[in-house]
């Protein structure tokens, strides 16, 4: 019999009664494979030790969730409608598109209001991703609580012919996918999504309002950010969609992602697209008045955004330079990357088979997502060109 | 598949799942995060999460969802940690606010600092998946839960093994 692979060999060290009995025999036999075994014992051994053996009773256990229901209640009264943290793209988009969500988290929750509120008279240079779960956002108002809200968001991705059409429409040249495509995901089509701005102007009296009715205790707004207007432009974007249609991707992208099982976080609609690149120039944020650094610190406050969150938030350092992105913490990790010569934020869903890659480059910010893993969906996005 | 029930057959079948899992929770993000308080606030967020997400109806099979919840949200806590560390390091250089710690603990408190700073430098998929086989989790909880075919996980967990021991063996070889 050739040698066992070490996965084998690994679980015969824990599970020795669910490998093949081959296997355990000429574990037994072979001495080069005994060798094996107790590196591997080793290893273990040690990891274990490092790793600690801490075992939580039942005791914290009923402890626990009487906070759990104390936190969910004070989460009811905080938060009479829980329909902004359902929009939270958790569940279904999370398997085929980290980038959907992401936009999605940016473009049409609360949440992505607030990271387009912090990101102030600047052009991003990078991205950081913040880890966001529903606890440290609950009772988390929506924007237009605080202010008057200008420009559509219904935004609508217009079907182009083909690359050339599509950077025509959208005034700069279209990147394509070089060698690192994988097989089979056959020619994309385009569409573009036209450029659009939204802005805020923050009044005071509403804020006050929104106070005494969620008998909320808000931070006076300073005077320099009352009246203050802020617009955000983003696009025009031009997305390519391998494997898919704008429909799908549009529909999938517009759904409230609530439910869904564990085992379709990593599954994927048969006709959802399964790579997108997109890409666009850089958002760009005006203001009339306030600084970032003001916003920022007003925002921060706020209740409803938790000390958790808001440390998080100030810790990305300069918020002149850097993009937030929200991601869902349960749901997904991020990690930096190199990409194109640039530094870029890499993002993967909790199943490792959904990957969004995004970064910034000459006043372009890129992404590449789909159900591909961050390895090949890294490799797309070197090979852009 | 879920299943549907009125609201105090939920509300007592989701007292029960957290009794039975919460434990096993713990234990995934005490893996990464170590043994404090940090650990079970983890653990909070997990359930919160998965109460808002499921409050309709409970999945049949919570356990996977779970589990890759809890080492997400805990690898998650770990880097963020790690980033607060670094600023408030930069902050604190020359101010000499060395903690009088007594010897055993600061080295124990050392070894656990550098399995967390080898953690967080190892691939996302590796630390998850050391975090839940040394919270205890079978081969197959945790091909379930991430989703990977049971033959693979030991294959896996091998080389994750061994690029958490090359991380500690270079911490070791620059730090102490």
């Amino acid at each position: 019999m050739r040698h066992p692979k070490d996965g084998d060999l690994r679980r015969l060290l824990d599970e020795p009664q669910s490998v093949a009995a081959s296997v355990r025999r000429h574990a037994q036999d072979c001495p080069a494979c005994g060798g094996r075994i107790a590196a591997m014992r080793a290893d273990a051994e040690l990891l274990a030790q490092r790793f600690g053996t801490g075992e939580p009773t039942r005791s914290d256990a009923a402890a626990a969730r009487e906070r759990l229901h104390t936190q969910l209640a004070q989460g009811r009264r905080a938060r009479p409608e829980a329909a902004p943290l359902r929009r939270l793209p958790y569940g279904k988009i999370a398997g085929w598109s980290a980038a959907a969500a992401v936009v999605l988290a940016i473009g049409f929750t609360p949440i992505g209001s607030y990271a387009k509120g912090l990101l102030l008279i600047f052009q991003p240079q990078s991205f950081q991703a913040i880890p966001v779960s529903p606890s440290n956002v609950a009772g988390l108002p929506d924007l237009r609580e605080l202010g008057t809200m200008h420009g559509t968001r219904s935004m609508r991705l217009d079907p182009v012919a083909d690359r050339a059409a599509a950077a025509a429409e959208a005034g700069f040249p279209v990147l394509t996918a070089g060698a690192g495509m994988p097989a089979g995901f056959g020619a994309p089509v385009y569409g573009v999504l036209p450029s659009h701005t939204e802005s805020l102007t923050l009044s005071a009296s509403k804020i006050a309002a929104y106070a005494a009715a969620q008998h909320l205790q808000l931070p006076p707004l300073p005077a320099d950010l009352a009246g203050s207007t802020i617009s955000v432009t983003t696009g025009p974007a031009v997305v390519a969609i391998y494997g898919g249609s704008l429909t799908n991707l549009w529909q999938q992208s517009s759904a409230t992602p609530n439910g869904g099982s564990p085992s379709s976080v990593s599954g994927q609609s048969p006709s959802m697209p399964q790579l997108v690149i997109a890409q666009a120039p850089a958002p760009k944020v005006y203001s009339t008045g306030a600084t970032v650094q003001g916003m920022e610190q007003y925002f921060l406050a706020i209740p409803g955004i938790s000390p958790q969150l808001a440390a998080e938030i100030k810790s990305i350092g300069d918020p002149t330079r850097t993009l937030p992105i929200p991601i869902p913490a349960s749901r997904m990790v991020s990690q930096n990357v190199s990409v194109q010569g640039v530094q870029g934020l890499a993002i993967s869903d909790a199943s490792g088979l959904g990957s969004a890659i995004v970064w910034q480059k000459d006043g372009m910010v890129y992404a590449v997502a789909g159900s591909v893993s961050e390895a090949k969906a890294l490799e797309v996005a070197q090979g852009l060109h | 598949m879920a299943i549907t029930r009125s609201r105090d057959e939920r509300e007592d079948a989701f007292d029960a799942l957290f009794l039975a899992e919460w434990p096993k929770v713990v234990r995934i993000a005490q893996r990464v995060l170590g043994e404090g308080s940090q650990a079970e606030d983890a653990a909070q967020e997990v359930f919160l999460a998965f109460y808002r997400r499921f409050e309709g109806a409970l999945p049949e099979r919570p356990g996977p969802w779970l589990y890759a919840a809890a080492s997400h949200v805990a690898l998650n806590a770990l880097r963020a940690e790690r980033r607060r560390d670094r600023r408030e390091r930069e902050h604190a250089q020359g101010a000499g606010s060395a903690p009088a710690d007594p010897a055993r603990e600061l080295l124990a408190r050392e070894a656990a600092q550098e399995l967390r700073t080898a953690l967080a430098r190892l691939r996302p998929q590796s630390a998850q998946i050391l975090a839940l086989r040394y919270a205890g989790l079978r081969y197959q909880e945790i091909s379930e839960t991430l989703g990977v075919p049971l033959d693979q996980v030991g294959t896996r967990l091998r080389r994750a093994e061994m690029a958490l021991r090359k991380e500690l063996a270079h911490a070791s070889s620059q730090g102490r």
